[in-house]
C-alpha cells in the first residue's frame, strides 16, 4: 500500500476522536483544584493526603567489549562488534500525569525501550520499540557436483549472512471523560533489513543446478488498527478496523537465466524466481459481551478479513465468528462453551502468465483450498471441596474443504473429537500435583502429520517440603497411531493409502528453588526431551522401461530427536551493597533417522544427511557494587560455546563482556 | 487493494453511527444490578458487620502500611485514590471490605505513641476480606466488578478462556499495589508466565528458539493470557495470524499455495524451541517425506541412482523447493512446485 493512504486512516481516527471529544463536557479537561476529602467523602475533619510522587529510576553508561570464533551461531541474536551500551529507567508520577521509560541500549542494531504516558483515565500512550541482529547460517555446499547434471554454485561463498529485525507497537488509547468510552489505534511496524541467503534450483529433476546467493532484503510491514468501545449498559460493544501491508521494497523479483526444459517443454530464458510479493489486507471486527461478573456470561465475535497478493493477484476472504458462554451456577460448579468458526475463500487466478525476457508463457493454477471450520467445545470444572478440582472437556471439530478435487491427497471432510479430563488436587498441605489425559480421534486425516489418534498424559507436582525449599516435577508423554498413510505417486499419479506411523514424545521437567538464606538463592533444572516416530517412508521409482511406477516403501524409519539441558542459577547477596547474579546452562542434543541401506533392492542410504549431535553451553556472571546512594557499577559477562559435534560447520563461541556505571535518581 | 477505500468508508460509516448511538445512550450508564454469582458475592462483600471508613483511616493511621502505601499510591489504583487524578474512585475498601472492624479501639493518637515506642500496632485484618485465600474465581470477580463497566475489551474472551477455566484468577500477574498503570512490562512476562509454565522455559533453552531469554521476543506477542479466539490462548485469531505480525512475507496469499498446510504454522515448526534448525520439528529430509513421495531412487535404466544424486534430492529439500511457504511463480514443470 502507497504511503500516500494514510492520512485517510489518520483523518479516520481525527474524526472518531473529534466526535469522542465532542462528548466531552466543557472544562472536563480543565486541571481541577485539589478537593479535600471532605468534599469527597463528607469527612469533614480530614484532609486528603497530599501527592508527593517523585520521579524514581536510574540511567547508566557502560561499554561492551565482544569477541567470536568461528560461526556466529553461538552469538545467533548478538551483534558481533564491541559497542557503547545506554540504560534508562524511568518512573514518574506528577498526577494526573504518569510516565515510565524502560530503555536498553547494546548497540544500533539491538536495542529495547518501552516508554508510556498517561494523562488521568483519559490518555494513555504506549510504545514498545525492540530491535535485534540475527546472525543467519550460511550453508556451504562441501562437495563437488557430479558434471553435467548436478551442478553447485555459491555465488557468494565468504559472505556472513544477517538480519536486523526492528519492531515498533505503538498504542494510543482515549477515554471520554465520565463515560467509559474509547477509542483507540494501534500500530505494529516490522522491519527486516540485511542479507539472506537464497538458495533456488536453475533446471529441472533431470538437470540439478542448485544455486546459492546473496539477497539484499529491505521489507517493511505496518499493521495499524483503530476502533472504539464502549460500556452500553447490559452490553458492551467494540468495533476495530485492521489494515496491514507489506512492502518488500524492491529485490522483490529474482531473475536467472534457465536452461531449456526438454521434458517440459520449457524454453531457456531469464525467468523471474523466489518473488516475494508485496501483500495487504484488511479486516472488520465487532464484539460484544454481558457482564463479565455475572453467573451467565456471553461474549460474541464477528470479524471479516480480506488479503491480497498484488504480485499474483490472489484474494482472500475469511469470516470469522466466535461465541463464549460462561455459566456458574455454583462456586462447586462451572460450565464453558466455546464456538469458532472460521470461513475461508481462497480465489487464486485460473492462469498465470511466466514472463521471461524473450518468451511469454502461460499456465494454467489449480484453484486453491478453500474450507469451513467449526469447533464446538464445552467444558465442566468441577469443585467438589478445598483440595480436588476437576476438569473435563469435550471439542468436536469439523473441517469442510471445497475445490478439493484437484488436490487428490485432501479428503473433503475432516472431523476430531478431543476429549480431555484433567484434575487439580493438594493431597497434603505442601503438595500439590496436576494429572490430565487427552484423548484425540480424528476421521479422514488430511496429513500424515495428523494421527487417527493420539493419547496424551500430562503428570506435574509442587511440593515445597521446607519453608526454603520447592521441588516442581512434570512430565508429559504423548503417543500418536496412524494406521493408512496417504501418498501421492507422481507416476502413474494415483493415490496411495499405504504405511503407518507411529509417534511418541516425552517430556521431563525436573526443578529445585532454594531460599539458601535471605541472602542467596539457587535454583538447578533438568530439562529432557525425547521426540520418536517410527514411519513408513515412498520414494519414487523407475520401471526398467523408463515409465513410472508405484514407489518403495522403506518401513518403519526410526526418527528420534533427544534434548538434554541441565541450568543452574545463583543468586548471592555478598554485602548488602555487592550481588552476584551467575547462570548456567548446558545443552546436549541428538537426532537419528536410520534408513534402510537397501530399498527395494537397491542400494540407498541417508544417514549420514540429516544427523544431529551438538551441545551448546551457555554461562553469564554479573556483579553488582553499590557505591553510594547514588552510583552503582556493574560487570556483566557472557559466554556462549556452541560445538557442531556432527559436522563442525556451526562450531563457534562468543564471549562479551559489559561494564557499566550506574546513578541512581 | 482496489477495496481499501471501501474499507475505510465502512469502518468510518460504523465508528460514527456507534459515537452517535453513545451520544443517545449516556443514560446507560446508570448503575444496574449484575446478575451476581450469589455465592462468590458473599465472599467479597465483606463483613457485614463492619462499616467503611475511608483510606485515610485505613492507610495513614498505621505505619505498617507506609510502604504499601507508597507502591499503591504510584499505582493507577493508587492514583485514583486522588480526586485531582480525575479517575474513577477506588479506595482500599473497594477490594478489601469495610474496615471500621480492623482498626476498631485504634486512635492515630495510640499509633503513634506506640509506633515512638518502636511497637506495631497491628489492625484485627482477619475481619477484612481474605483476599489470599478466596477461590480464584472470587478473586478475579473482584477486579470484574468494576472492570465489567468500563469496557475492558482485552478481557473479552477471559470468561472461557484458559486462566479462567483452570482457576487462575487476575492476582498471579497484576500486584496492584506496585508500579503504574498495573502492566505486566513485556520483558517481566516472560519470568511472570515461566513461573507456572517452567517447562516453556526450558524450551526456550533448546539451541533453536526466538530471542526470548535474550530479551528481544515476549511471550506477549503471541499470547493473550486473558484468551482469544484461538488455541493457546494466542493473541492473534489464528496461528499463521499471529506468526505473520512478525513474519509478514509468509502472510500470502499465494499462487500456488502449500495446500491448507500452512493454515497452522506449527505443523512444521515449534516456536517455542527446537533441536533443529530454523525451529523445525524434524529435520529435513525427514520433515518432507513425511507427507511426500521422495523422488526416485532408481535410474530409467533399472540401477540405484548416484550416491551424489542421492545426496542432492535428500539433504535439503528446501534448497530446490525454497519457496515452500507459497509461491507465485509456476516452476519448470509449469505447476506449483515452490521451486521457483
Amino acid at each position: 500500500m502507497s504511503s500516500g493512504k494514510y492520512p485517510c486512516i489518520s483523518h479516520l481516527f481525527a474524526a472518531g476522536l473529534a466526535l469522542c471529544c465532542a462528548a466531552v463536557p466543557a472544562g472536563a479537561g480543565q486541571e481541577r483544584p485539589a478537593l479535600t476529602a471532605a468534599g469527597a467523602a463528607g469527612d469533614a475533619g480530614q484532609q486528603e493526603p497530599a501527592v508527593y510522587y517523585e520521579t524514581e529510576g536510574d540511567y547508566y553508561l557502560g561499554y561492551r567489549w565482544l569477541s567470536d570464533e568461528d560461526s556466529l551461531k553461538a552469538a545467533e541474536y548478538i551483534y558481533p562488534h564491541s559497542s557503547v551500551t545506554l540504560g534508562l529507567d524511568l518512573v514518574s508520577c506528577p498526577l494526573p500525569y504518569r510516565y515510565h521509560v524502560n530503555a536498553e541500549y547494546l548497540s544500533n542494531y539491538d536495542y529495547y525501550t518501552d516508554a508510556g504516558f498517561a494523562y488521568k483515565d483519559l490518555v494513555l500512550f504506549r510504545d514498545i520499540l525492540v530491535g535485534v541482529h540475527h546472525n543467519l547460517d550460511h550453508s556451504n555446499y562441501q562437495y563437488a557436483g557430479e558434471p553435467p547434471e548436478l551442478i553447485y554454485t555459491d555465488r557468494n561463498a565468504w559472505d556472513d549472512y544477517y538480519v536486523d529485525f526492528v519492531s515498533n507497537l505503538l498504542s494510543l488509547r482515549l477515554k471520554a471523560p465520565d463515560f467509559p468510552l474509547h477509542t483507540f489505534v494501534n500500530q505494529r511496524h516490522v522491519e527486516r533489513e540485511g542479507k539472506v541467503e537464497q538458495r533456488f534450483l536453475l533446471g529441472d529433476f533431470n538437470e540439478i543446478h542448485k544455486v546459492s546467493e546473496a539477497r539484499d532484503v529491505d521489507w517493511n510491514s505496518n499493521a495499524l488498527k483503530l476502533g472504539a468501545n464502549s460500556h452500553l449498559g447490559p452490553v458492551e460493544v467494540e468495533y476495530a478496523y485492521d489494515q496491514a501491508d507489506f512492502d518488500p521494497n524492491g529485490n522483490d523479483i529474482l531473475h536467472d537465466a534457465y536452461p531449456a526444459s526438454v521434458d517440459f517443454a520449457r524454453p531457456g530464458d531469464s525467468y523471474p524466481h523466489n518473488v516475494v510479493p508485496e501483500t495487504e489486507s484488511a479486516a472488520h471486527s465487532v464484539k460484544m459481551h454481558s457482564s463479565y461478573t455475572g453467573g451467565l456470561v456471553a461474549a460474541a465475535t464477528l470479524s471479516s478479513l480480506n488479503e491480497k497478493n498484488n504480485y499474483s493477484g490472489t484474494e482472500s476472504t475469511t469470516w470469522k465468528g466466535a461465541f463464549d458462554f460462561s455459566w456458574i451456577p455454583d462456586p462447586a460448579v462451572g460450565l464453558f462453551f466455546k464456538y469458532r468458526h472460521k470461513d475461508v475463500d481462497l480465489d487464486t487466478p485460473g492462469s498465470t502468465t511466466l514472463t521471461g525476457l524473450v518468451n511469454t508463457l502461460n499456465y494454467p493454477v489449480r484453484q486453491g483450498i478453500s474450507y469451513d471450520k467449526d469447533v464446538f467445545s464445552l467444558s465442566s470444572r468441577y469443585r467438589p471441596g478445598k483440595l480436588v478440582t476437576l476438569f473435563a472437556t469435550y471439542e468436536f471439530s469439523h473441517l469442510d474443504r471445497q475445490d478439493v478435487d484437484a488436490w487428490l491427497v485432501l479428503p473433503g471432510q475432516s472431523n476430531t473429537h478431543t476429549i480431555n479430563l484433567t484434575a487439580n488436587a493438594r493431597p497434603l498441605d505442601k503438595v500439590k500435583v496436576t494429572a490430565g489425559y487427552e484423548y484425540k480421534n480424528f476421521s479422514q486425516p488430511a496429513y500424515n502429520l495428523t494421527p487417527d489418534s493420539s493419547n496424551k498424559l500430562r503428570l506435574t507436582s509442587t511440593w515445597m517440603p521446607l519453608a526454603w525449599l520447592n521441588v516442581y516435577l512434570e512430565y508429559i508423554l504423548s503417543l500418536t497411531e496412524r494406521n493408512s498413510l496417504n501418498y501421492l505417486n507422481s507416476e502413474p499419479a494415483v493415490l496411495l493409502e499405504i504405511g503407518e506411523r507411529d509417534g511418541r514424545h516425552d517430556q521431563f521437567l525436573a526443578s529445585l528453588t532454594s531460599e539458601l538464606s535471605a541472602r542467596a538463592s539457587l535454583t538447578g533444572s533438568w530439562f529432557y526431551q525425547r521426540w520418536d516416530v517410527e514411519q513408513d517412508l515412498a520414494y519414487g521409482k523407475w520401471l526398467t522401461a523408463g515409465a513410472g511406477d508405484l514407489p518403495y516403501l522403506d518401513a518403519a524409519v526410526p526418527y528420534t530427536d533427544e534434548a538434554n539441558s541441565f541450568s543452574l542459577s545463583l543468586f548471592y547477596l555478598l554485602r548488602p551493597d555487592l550481588s552476584l547474579t551467575a547462570d548456567v546452562t548446558y545443552t546436549i542434543t541428538r537426532g537419528k533417522t536410520d534408513y534402510d541401506g537397501v530399498v527395494g533392492g537397491e542400494s540407498f542410504s541417508l544417514d549420514s544427511f540429516s544427523a544431529l549431535k551438538a551441545s551448546e553451553t551457555v554461562c553469564s556472571l554479573e556483579l553488582a557494587k553499590r557505591l553510594s546512594k547514588e552510583w552503582e557499577v556493574r560487570l556483566r559477562s557472557y559466554v556462549d560455546v556452541y560445538n557442531d559435534r556432527e559436522y563442525d560447520l556451526l562450531d563457534g563461541n562468543v564471549f562479551t563482556t559489559i561494564f557499566s556505571i550506574k546513578r541512581y535518581f | 487493494m482496489s477495496t481499501r477505500e471501501h474499507h475505510l468508508n465502512t469502518s468510518c460509516l460504523i465508528m460514527m453511527v456507534m459515537i452517535a448511538l453513545l451520544g443517545g445512550c449516556t443514560n446507560l450508564k446508570e448503575s444496574r444490578p449484575i446478575l451476581p454469582v450469589r455465592e462468590y458475592e458473599k465472599m467479597i462483600v465483606g463483613n457485614l458487620n463492619a462499616d467503611y471508613v475511608g483510606t485515610r483511616n485505613c492507610l495513614a493511621a498505621c505505619h505498617e502500611h507506609d510502604r504499601l502505601k507508597l507502591f499503591f499510591d504510584a499505582s493507577t489504583m493508587g492514583a485514583q485514590l486522588k480526586k485531582e487524578s480525575g479517575m474513577p474512585l477506588v479506595d482500599c475498601e473497594s477490594c478489601h471490605g469495610p474496615g471500621s472492624l480492623a482498626i476498631k479501639g485504634l486512635t492515630r493518637e495510640l499509633v503513634e505513641e506506640n509506633a515512638r515506642q518502636g511497637i506495631k500496632t497491628p489492625c484485627d485484618f482477619k475481619t477484612l476480606i481474605d483476599l489470599k485465600n478466596l477461590p480464584a474465581t472470587a478473586q478475579s470477580l473482584i477486579c470484574l466488578k468494576c472492570h465489567t463497566h468500563n469496557a475492558t475489551f482485552n478481557l473479552h474472551n477471559w470468561n472461557a478462556g484458559l486462566h479462567a477455566l483452570n482457576e487462575v484468577s487476575c492476582f498471579p500477574c497484576h500486584d496492584i499495589h506496585a508500579g503504574p498503570d498495573l502492566k505486566v512490562t513485556p520483558l517481566a512476562s516472560g519470568k511472570l508466565c515461566f513461573s507456572c509454565h517452567q517447562s516453556a522455559q526450558a524450551q526456550f533453552s533448546l539451541t533453536s528458539h526466538h530471542p526470548l531469554k535474550e530479551g528481544r521476543v515476549f511471550c506477549v506477542d503471541c499470547h493473550n493470557p486473558h484468551g482469544g479466539f484461538a488455541d493457546y490462548s494466542l493473541s492473534q485469531d489464528s496461528v499463521k495470524e499471529t506468526c505473520v505480525q512478525c513474519h509478514p512475507d509468509k502472510r500470502g496469499p499465494f499462487l500456488y499455495e502449500h495446500a491448507d498446510v500452512v493454515e497452522n504454522c506449527l505443523n512444521c515448526h515449534s516456536p517455542h524451541g527446537s533441536v533443529n534448525s530454523r525451529l523445525l520439528n524434524a529435520r529435513e529430509p525427514f520433515l518432507c517425506l513425511q507427507c511426500h513421495e521422495g523422488h526416485r531412487i532408481n535410474t530409467e535404466e533399472g540401477g540405484p541412482v548416484s550416491a551424489e544424486r542421492a545426496r542432492a534430492f535428500y539433504t535439503h529439500c528446501t534448497d530446490c523447493h525454497s519457496t515452500i511457504h507459497g509461491s507465485d511463480v509456476p516452476s519448470t514443470s509449469g505447476v506449483g512446485r515452490f521451486t521457483q
